[in-house]
C-alpha cells in the first residue's frame, strides 16, 4: 500500500499526440517487448518440432527452389545487373520476406492479438512493436544464411557489408512506422486488412525483386521507381551484399531525401491515425 | 477438450473429475456462497471503518464520466467512420456523468440490472476502455478477478506465462521472481506448472490466472460474481484468499446480485441505473431502492403481459364474430342462392 503512487493510472493527462503517445508507451518496455516478439514466434509456430524453425525453413526452401531452378535448371538463365540471376534474386528475395511479413503482419498485428486489446490494459502500439521485431529476428537469421551462401560463393566478405548496419535499421523503422496506420486501420475496418493483403502480389512485381528497376530504359519510369520504398531497401541489400557500391553515392541522393520524406509523411499519418482509433478501437473490436 | 485432460491426468486431478458434478452445480454461484463463513469474522472487521483511509487521496475517482459506444450499421459506415471523425454514427449511452470517489480500504458493491453499466465501470477502471467524456483516477495497482485467462499465451508453460502475465500487468521481473513461488503454490497444478497452457483443462487455466491474480499484491482488487474458479476446493481457497486481501485493507470492488454477499463483503453500495448513479450509500439503502425498481418492472411486465392477454382475447373474440357473421352471411348467400337456383328451375321447367 506504501508504494501505491507508483501505480496511477488516469485519463487527466495532457492530450497527446498520436506520436506523443506512442513513445510514452514504449519508455521501458524493453523488456516486455522482446518477450512478446519471443512468444509470438511460438505461437505462430505452435505445435511444431522445429517451433520457430520453420520460420527459416520455408524462405530457405524457397531460396533452394530458386537456386536449383536457375542456377541449375534454367541454366541460360542469364545476368542481371552483372550477376547471375540467382545471387541478384537471393540478394532480393531475404529483404522481400521481411517487407511482406511486416507489411501483412503489422497490419494483422492488432486484430490477431486483439486479447491483448479487449481484455487488458495493455499499450496498443506495443502490439505493433512486437510483431514487427519478431519478423526482424527471422530476418537477422535469415541474413546470416544468406551470407554464407554469399561467402561460399565468394562474393562476400566485402567492408561493403557493414552497410547492413545502415539499411536494416532503416527498414525496420520504415516498416514499423507504416504499421502505426495499417494495424488501426485494419483492426478497425476488415476492408483495410483484405485491401492490404489484395496489393501484396502487385507490391512483389512492381518492386525488384526478380529484375532490376536501376536498368530500365526510360529515364522517367526509372525515377518513378525512385518513389518505392521496397525498391530502396532491396537495392540498398544488393549494394551492400553484391554491387559493393557506396550507400550514399551522388546518384541515390534523390531516392534517399525522397524515402524519408515519405517516412516522414507515414509519421504524420500514423500518429494522426493512431491517435483517433486507439481509444475506439477496443470497444469495436 | 478437459475431458481429454482429465484422462491424462494421474493423481491430483482425478478426485477433480468426481467433483465435476458439484463443480457445475455450484459454480455459479461462487463467491455468493461466501456468506456463511464470512459473516463471523467478516462482517466485524469490514464493518469498522476504521481502516478506511479518507485521509488519503481517493483510490478510484470518476469525474463526470461519460461513456458512449458507437454502433456501426454496417461495414460501410464502419470504414467511413475512420475518415469522417464518426459523424451520424448512432451511439449507446452506456454511461452519463457518473462521478464519485472510493478511497483506499473502502469495499463498495456495485448493483444494477444487465446493461445498467456495471461492466463498463469494471472496463475503464481496468483501464481496457476509455471515457468518452469525464475523467478518471485510479491510485494503486489493480487486480480484477475478471478475466482471469487473458493474456495467458497457450504455447508457454505455466511458468512462463506467470513471468508474462507479470509483466503484462506491469510488474518488474524482480517482482514476479518474488511472488512466482507463491503462485505456483497457489495455483496447485503440480508437474503441469511446466507444461505449456494448450494442453491445461479450462479450470486449471482459471486456477492459474487466479492465482497470478490474487498474488501480486494489488491495492484494489475487482471481483466479479460471476467468477467460477475450480473445484470447491479451490474455490474455498480462493474466498479464503479474497477475504484476507479484504482484511488487509485492500480497496475492494464486488459485483453482485446476492444480497447477502454484498451485505456481508461490502461497507457502501453504488447502484447504477441506465448509466447513472442512482443510489450512493449503503448496501441496505442500495438494495432497497434496487429490489423496489425490480418489483415496479415486474409490476410493469405483468400489467403489459396482461393487457397483452385481454387483447388477445379481444381479438380471439372479434375474430369469433367475424366468423360467426361471415357464416352467417354466406347460409344467407347460399339460401338466396339456391332459392334463386330454384326459381330459375322452375322457370325452364
Amino acid at each position: 500500500m506504501s508504494d501505491s503512487t507508483e501505480y496511477l493510472y488516469t485519463t487527466k493527462k495532457k492530450e497527446r499526440t498520436g506520436i506523443g503517445t506512442i513513445i510514452t508507451e514504449h519508455k521501458g518496455q524493453g523488456k516486455k517487448i522482446f518477450r512478446l516478439a519471443v512468444n509470438h514466434l511460438r505461437k505462430t509456430y505452435k505445435g511444431a518440432l522445429l517451433g520457430p524453425l520453420w520460420a527459416l525453413i520455408k524462405p530457405s526452401f524457397t531460396l533452394f527452389i530458386l537456386w536449383f531452378a536457375f542456377d541449375i535448371g534454367i541454366r541460360g538463365s542469364g545476368t542481371v545487373a552483372g550477376f547471375p540471376r540467382f545471387y541478384f534474386m537471393l540478394v532480393g528475395y531475404v529483404p522481400w520476406f521481411y517487407i511482406s511479413e511486416a507489411i501483412l503482419g503489422g497490419a494483422r498485428s492488432i486484430r490477431s492479438n486483439r486479447q491483448y486489446v479487449t481484455r487488458i490494459s495493455f499499450p496498443m502500439s506495443n502490439i505493433m512493436t512486437f510483431t514487427n521485431v519478431a519478423s526482424l529476428m527471422i530476418h537477422v537469421l535469415l541474413c546470416v544464411i544468406m551470407y554464407v551462401v554469399l561467402i561460399a560463393s565468394g562474393y562476400c566478405p566485402s567492408v561493403y557489408n557493414l552497410q547492413f548496419l545502415y539499411y536494416c535499421p532503416m527498414m525496420f523503422i520504415f516498416f514499423w512506422i507504416l504499421s502505426w496506420t495499417t494495424a488501426p486501420m485494419s483492426a478497425f475496418s476488415k476492408d483495410f486488412e483484405n485491401l492490404v493483403s489484395s496489393i501484396m502480389t502487385g507490391l512483389f512485381w512492381l518492386s525488384g525483386i526478380v529484375w532490376d528497376p536501376y536498368s530500365l530504359e526510360n529515364v522517367w519510369l526509372r525515377r518513378l521507381m525512385y518513389f518505392n520504398p521496397i525498391n530502396y531497401f532491396i537495392n540498398g541489400y544488393r549494394k551492400t551484399f553484391l554491387y559493393n557500391e557506396l550507400a550514399f553515392s551522388s546518384d541515390c541522393l534523390t531516392e534517399t531525401l525522397i524515402l524519408f520524406a515519405e517516412m516522414l509523411i507515414l509519421i504524420l499519418l500514423g500518429s494522426h491515425f493512431y491517435k483517433k482509433l486507439h481509444k475506439l478501437i477496443p470497444d469495436v473490436l | 477438450m478437459s475431458e481429454n485432460i482429465n484422462e491424462n491426468t494421474s493423481t491430483a486431478d482425478t478426485q477433480s473429475i468426481q467433483e465435476k458434478a458439484v463443480l457445475t452445480n455450484a459454480a455459479e454461484a461462487s463467491v455468493s456462497e461466501l456468506p456463511p463463513e464470512q459473516a463471523t469474522e467478516e462482517n466485524k472487521e469490514t464493518k469498522e471503518n476504521d481502516k478506511i483511509r479518507y485521509d488519503l487521496p481517493p483510490a478510484i475517482e470518476f469525474e463526470n464520466v461519460t461513456k458512449r459506444y458507437f454502433l456501426y450499421g454496417t461495414e460501410r459506415s464502419r470504414f467511413k467512420a475512420m475518415f469522417t471523425n464518426n459523424k451520424g454514427v448512432k451511439e449507446h449511452p452506456a454511461l452519463d456523468d457518473v462521478s464519485f470517489k472510493i478511497y483506499p480500504g473502502e469495499s463498495v458493491g456495485f448493483i444494477g440490472r444487465n446493461g445498467a453499466g456495471k461492466s463498463t465501470i469494471l472496463k475503464l477502471i481496468t483501464g481496457v476502455s476509455y471515457p468518452t467524456k469525464g475523467d478518471i483516477t485510479v491510485r494503486g495497482k489493480v487486480a480484477a478477478l475478471l478475466e482471469l485467462t487473458a493474456g495467458f499465451s497457450a504455447e508457454m508453460t505455466g511458468r512462463e506465462n506467470i513471468a508474462l502475465k507479470g509483466l503484462l500487468l506491469g510488474l518488474t521481473e524482480d517482482d514476479v521472481a518474488e511472488i512466482e513461488d507463491d503462485i505456483v503454490e497457489f495455483a496447485d497444478l503440480g508437474e503441469y506448472i511446466d507444461q505449456p497452457v494448450r494442453t491445461y483443462s479450462s479450470g486449471m487455466k482459471m486456477r492459474l490466472g487466479f492465482a497470478i491474480n490474487i498474488n501480486i499484491r494489488p491495492d484494489i482488487l475487482v471481483v466479479d460474481e460471476a467468477l467460477s474458479v475450480g473445484d470447491a476446493r479451490f474455490r474455498k481457497k480462493c474466498r479464503k484468499a479474497i477475504n484476507n486481501l479484504i482484511a488487509q485493507g485492500v480497496t475492494v470492488l464486488f459485483v453482485s446480485h446476492s444480497a447477502d454477499a454484498l451485505k456481508s463483503t461490502c461497507n457502501r453500495a453504488i447502484y447504477l441505473k441506465n448509466g447513472t448513479v442512482c443510489v450512493d450509500g449503503t448496501v441496505e439503502e442500495a438494495l432497497e431502492k434496487y429490489n423496489a425498481d425490480i418489483e415496479e418492472i415486474k409490476r410493469i411486465r405483468r400489467e403489459k403481459k396482461e393487457a397483452r392477454k385481454r387483447k388477445r382475447q379481444k381479438r380471439l373474440e372479434a375474430k369469433r364474430k367475424r366468423e360467426e357473421k361471415e357464416r352467417l352471411e354466406r347460409e344467407a348467400a347460399a339460401s338466396i342462392e339456391s332459392e334463386q337456383a330454384s326459381d330459375a328451375g322452375s322457370n325452364e321447367v
